[in-house]
């Protein structure tokens, strides 16, 4: 007998887990900002977004990690911006009018990070995720933190900590 | 420093422009003749001969990674007094000194500063339309490539001033 296609398990897994759930019981859910790089979906947690900027005039800061492009002074502070592109070892792209930067915090640290489009808050619901592959095959995988299917989309949500980690050792 | 800022020097290099506080700049010096570099090391661009002594003149451009400044007759070079002596830098530009308010002085985040190798830039200073970064000219080179440059110089010093040829 043919076995169901992965499509259909999922589907299969996701009934069984409804159907476990106590009628009326509220879903945990993910809150999150999806963006773009490219046509790649990415995501993070809403509880570490601060806020989406338009690209400023990004000051280089000589010596520091490739990934990162440079800094802008901004109320009061000096926030850095990061290059996901560069990140996340996907093609470089010169911003365009769609780009923004979002600022982005994990405890004392905050960074922004430079992305092709911003689309929206979306929530997910926590049984759809899944754990992210490990790392070892794209270099994006060390930053990834689950994945989630969203219909036919892949949405990954990202580690920020890893990300601002990886930067703060210039490795 | 004085109480309602930081007076600073703004030196071009590799086409961008950094900001160094006056305190760490001994001395600015042209059109300067250079004895060739003793020994071979990418950013050694000559010795500048200083009352008598050869001070090692480094390229700011190539120590921060960037591409080489022109090396030309009318060349421009800064020279700092660090802790274990004076080392020139050769600039393509100097302005200043210009007196640049605190609130204009902003000092870069544990993330930045962490993730220099040295904390080579430690903060980002506002001028006219742009914000500029700030180096420690100390930090530009490690204390063991400080006392290499010095060292070969010293080694110049003991031969005989025939032998150096001007660049």
């Amino acid at each position: 007998m043919a076995e169901p296609s992965q499509r259909v398990r999922e589907i299969q897994q996701e009934l069984a887990r409804r159907e476990k759930r106590p009628q009326g019981a509220p879903e945990p859910t993910l809150d999150c900002l999806a963006f773009f790089l490219g046509e790649e979906r990415f995501a993070l947690r809403l509880q570490e977004v601060e806020g989406i900027i338009r690209v400023p005039t990004i000051t280089p800061i000589p010596g520091v990690h490739p990934a990162v492009l440079g800094a802008v002074a901004r109320h009061g502070e000096v926030l850095p911006i990061l290059d996901l592109r560069r990140m996340l070892g996907m093609q470089e792209a010169p911003p365009s009018p769609e780009s923004r930067v979002v600022i982005a915090r994990h405890g004392e640290i905050r960074a922004g990070l430079l992305v092709d489009r911003v689309e929206d808050i979306v929530t997910v619901p926590e049984p759809l995720l899944r754990p992210a592959p490990s790392p070892g095959g794209e270099a994006m995988a060390s930053f990834l933190q689950a994945l989630a299917r969203d219909g036919a989309a892949m949405l990954r949500i990202l580690d920020l900590a890893a990300l601002l980690e990886t930067v703060r050792h210039g490795t | 420093m004085e109480p309602e800022g930081v007076r600073f020097l703004l030196l071009r290099a590799s086409e961008r422009w950094f900001a160094v506080e006056v305190g760490q700049v001994e001395t600015l010096r042209r059109r300067e003749t250079l004895h060739p570099p003793p020994v071979d090391i990418p950013y050694l661009v000559g010795l500048l001969p200083l009352d008598g002594t050869p001070i090692p003149v480094v390229d700011l451009g190539t120590c921060l990674g960037l591409s080489p400044t022109p090396n030309r007759r009318d060349r421009l070079i800064v020279v700092s007094r660090l802790d274990a002596g004076l080392l020139a830098f050769l600039v393509q530009e100097v302005r200043g000194p210009v007196l640049i308010p605190w609130a204009q002085v902003r000092s870069l985040p544990p993330l930045l500063r962490r993730a220099q190798r040295r904390p080579v830039v430690w903060a980002l200073v506002a001028y006219r339309e742009d914000w500029i970064p700030a180096l420690d000219l100390a930090c530009v080179l490690s204390p063991t490539e400080v006392e290499t440059l010095r060292g070969s110089a010293r080694f110049t010093k003991g031969g005989s001033d025939d032998d150096a040829i001007a660049a």
